[in-house]
């Protein structure tokens, strides 16, 4: 041990020092300590864990409890009322009108969903006057509303007529000549 | 039988040799655990709990230091702990202290004369209200040296800081008692 050491007790100071950090009365610290030892428990603070922890666990599964007791039960999700048509002649017995959609996969309704829509601004667009005027007649439609013309009948070659043609009429303009161009010109172009 | 040795006949679960142990190093442990805590009841604890934590932990001591060293670090470590839990008490103090009954006192045991007495009494009512304001650190490092168990030396290992750092740990916390006790009248402490 280095000698190097405080010396307290030197002024009236160093003992009130001294006097804080007094040795303690001989205790049974010897004795507690080889009891902790031999029991094995871990520690004080271990004890207390093996308290706290069972109260924590119960406290926590009570507030659950509580919780589970307390919440109102969950709506049933909203579905799309479909009235169904009613089968008359069906022998199988009817259907109710209010009967709901059986529950389909997501993927599914949004298939759905997307149809419908393609269905319904197709049938607006065939409302629009704008649209019916812009799009192409219908091969049946001969535009004025009258019943289409029946398509004409094969032609044979019996049936055509040979007619004599003639001369050609003469392309000469009165008051209008025309001569041909000569090959040797003063430029070798045949221009003049 | 030297400490060493003991720790070896430990090591191989001889519980009365762990025992002498503790009953050589015992008041030591809660003097270093009374430097930082100021408590009686919870140095106590804080020893007890020391010495079991190394009687666990005796595997892995390597003898690189002194077994005092180690175990001292070990409560010096505790005693942190327990006075970081407990900031609230150590805020009271000077209550504390008091709540564990009479001190041995040697001091006042020395002092023929009842005058010499009560000023001391007064003194160390004081002292200990100026500690409390006295940064942990430099209380510390003045209390356990006040203890004169340990050298400068075995301080800093337990401390683990420079031994030239505790040594102004404790000087500057000497002096700054002193610069708050002259104005209450005492010059000369």
């Amino acid at each position: 041990m280095s000698e190097d050491r405080p010396r307290p007790g030197q002024t009236p100071l160093d003992r009130v020092l001294e006097e804080l950090t007094a040795a303690p009365p001989p205790s049974d610290l010897r004795a507690r300590v080889l009891a902790r030892i031999a029991s094995g428990d871990r520690s004080r603070r271990s004890v207390r864990w093996s308290v706290a922890l069972p109260a924590a666990a119960a406290i926590s599964a009570l507030t659950w409890a509580a919780v589970l007791l307390t919440r109102r039960p969950a709506a049933p999700p909203v579905r799309p009322q479909v009235e169904l048509p009613v089968v008359v002649a069906s022998p199988t017995p009817p259907v109710p009108a209010t009967a709901s959609r059986p529950a389909a996969p997501r993927a599914t309704v949004a298939a759905a969903r997307t149809a419908r829509r393609a269905s319904r601004a197709r049938a607006a667009s065939r409302s629009s006057p704008v649209m019916a005027a812009m799009r192409p007649r219908a091969p049946a439609d001969d535009g004025a509303g009258l019943p289409a013309l029946a398509p004409p009948p094969p032609v044979r070659a019996a049936d055509l007529e040979l007619v004599p043609i003639g001369e050609p009429p003469s392309l000469e303009v009165p008051g209008l000549r025309i001569e041909p161009l000569s090959p040797a010109g003063p430029n070798g172009s045949g221009l003049p | 039988m030297t400490d060493d040795e003991l720790v070896d006949q430990a090591r191989r679960g001889d519980t009365a040799a762990f025992g002498t142990l503790v009953d050589r190093h015992g008041c030591a442990v809660q003097r270093a655990a009374m430097a930082v805590l100021r408590s009686r009841q919870e140095a106590e604890d804080v020893a007890q709990e020391a010495f079991v934590t190394a009687y666990r932990k005796l595997d892995t001591f390597r003898g690189e230091s002194a077994f005092r060293t180690w175990l001292l670090r070990i409560a010096w470590r505790e005693a942190q702990d327990r006075r970081r839990s407990l900031g609230r008490r150590l805020r009271r103090f000077v209550a504390a202290v008091d709540d564990d009954g009479p001190a041995p006192a040697p001091v006042l045991a020395a002092r023929p004369r009842q005058e010499e007495a009560l000023a001391a009494a007064e003194l160390s009512a004081h002292v200990r209200r100026l500690l409390a304001g006295l940064p942990a650190k430099l209380r510390e490092a003045l209390l356990l040296a006040s203890t004169g168990e340990h050298s400068y030396d075995d301080m800093a290992a337990i401390l683990d800081v420079p031994a030239g750092t505790l040594k102004w740990r404790v000087s500057e916390a000497r002096r700054l008692l002193k610069e708050r006790l002259a104005p209450l009248g005492y010059r000369d402490v």
